[in-house]
C-alpha cells in the first residue's frame, strides 16, 4: 500500500501555541484520512525555500501558509514564488492557506501566490479551518 | 440557521462548460449535495443562481438580518461589480467568497475581485467540492465559536 504524505510549511511569525494547536488538529485529521503529515515552521526564508526546492518532491501534496500578517511587511514573496515556480514541473498540488483574509483592509499580504502549471488551492479567512480544509482538499485529489 | 448560496453568470453552464477547468458535476448536482449536507448539519440552505448582476445584488440585500451566511460564487462579475461589493458591506452575516478554479492563476483581467474585500474568508481552486466544503465550515463555525457573528 503506497504512503501519502503531506508537506505543510509554515513561514515568519506563525508560531508558538497557536501554531502547536493548528499541529495537533492538523494531525488528528491526517490520521483519520491516513495520511502521513511532515509539518514545519521557521522563521528563516532560507529554508523554506530549500524545503521546497529539496524536500518537496517527496510529497504527495503540499500546504504553504507563507507568513504571518504582521512579519508579512518584511517577507520575501518574490524569493518563496521563485521556489514555487521551480517545483512546479513536479506536479504537486499545493494549497494556499492564510488564517485571515488577506484581503481586508489591514493586511499586508498584497496578493496570493502564483504556481504554474500546476492544480494550486486558495483558502483564507477561515483560521485553523483554513488548514483542515486543505488537508481534506488534498486528500481527495490524491484520491485517498 | 439560514445559508443562501449564490451563483452568478455562466454557472447555469457548469457541467457543460470548460469542463477541464470546471469539472463535469451540473449545478443541480452542487445543489443536491449542499441541500443534502444542509440537512445532515440542520442548516437550511437555499441554492440561487443568476446571470443577472441587479438580481444578485437584490438577493444579497433581502439576505441582510434575515440569513446568517452567504456564500458566493460571483462568476465574473467578482471582477467587475462595485454594486456586488456595497451590497456585502451592507450584508452583517458571514460571507464566503468561492471559485471552482482559483482566479489567480488564470488570465490577468481575473486577478482583481471585488467581493474579496468585503467577505469573511475566501476558498478558490478546490473544484466543484468547495461548495460542499463551505456548508460544513458553516456548520463547523456555528457549532464552535461566535465567530459567524463578526464580520
Amino acid at each position: 500500500m503506497t504512503t501519502y504524505n503531506i508537506l505543510i510549511l509554515n513561514g515568519p511569525g506563525l508560531s508558538g501555541s497557536a501554531l502547536s494547536e493548528i499541529e495537533e488538529t492538523c494531525r488528528q485529521t491526517c490520521q483519520q484520512l491516513g495520511v502521513g503529515l511532515d509539518f514545519r515552521q521557521s522563521d528563516d526564508e532560507t529554508e523554506i525555500t530549500r524545503w521546497l526546492e529539496i524536500d518537496a518532491q517527496e510529497f504527495s501534496g503540499i500546504i504553504i501558509s507563507p507568513v504571518a500578517n504582521n512579519e508579512a511587511a518584511t517577507f520575501d514573496f518574490e524569493r518563496l514564488q521563485a521556489a514555487i515556480t521551480s517545483i512546479a514541473h513536479l506536479n504537486i498540488p499545493i494549497i494556499e492557506v492564510h488564517l485571515e483574509n488577506i484581503f481586508l483592509t489591514g493586511s499586508n499580504i498584497s496578493a496570493p501566490l502564483k504556481v504554474p502549471e500546476s492544480d494550486a488551492g486558495f483558502i483564507a479567512g477561515l483560521g485553523i479551518h483554513g488548514y483542515l480544509l486543505a488537508i481534506q482538499s488534498l486528500a481527495t485529489k490524491i484520491n485517498i | 440557521m439560514k445559508v443562501h448560496v449564490i451563483n452568478g453568470p455562466n454557472l447555469n453552464l457548469l457541467g457543460t462548460r470548460e469542463p477541464d477547468i470546471y469539472g463535469h458535476d451540473t449545478l443541480e448536482d452542487v445543489a443536491n449535495s449542499c441541500r443534502q449536507l444542509g440537512e445532515n448539519n440542520d442548516l437550511d440552505v437555499l441554492f440561487l443562481q443568476s446571470n443577472h448582476e441587479g438580481q444578485i445584488v437584490t438577493w444579497i440585500q433581502e439576505a441582510i438580518n434575515k440569513v446568517d451566511a452567504i456564500v458566493l460564487n460571483a462568476g465574473a462579475y467578482t471582477h467587475t461589480s462595485i454594486a456586488i461589493h456595497d451590497a456585502l458591506r451592507a450584508y452583517t452575516g458571514f460571507v464566503i467568497e468561492l471559485h471552482i478554479s482559483n482566479p489567480h492563476l488564470r488570465e490577468s483581467f481575473r486577478h482583481l475581485s471585488y467581493v474579496s474585500s468585503a467577505a469573511n474568508a475566501v476558498i478558490a481552486g478546490l473544484g466543484v467540492q468547495g461548495y460542499e466544503r463551505s456548508i460544513e465550515i458553516i456548520a463547523q463555525l456555528r457549532d464552535q465559536t461566535t465567530i459567524l457573528e463578526s464580520h
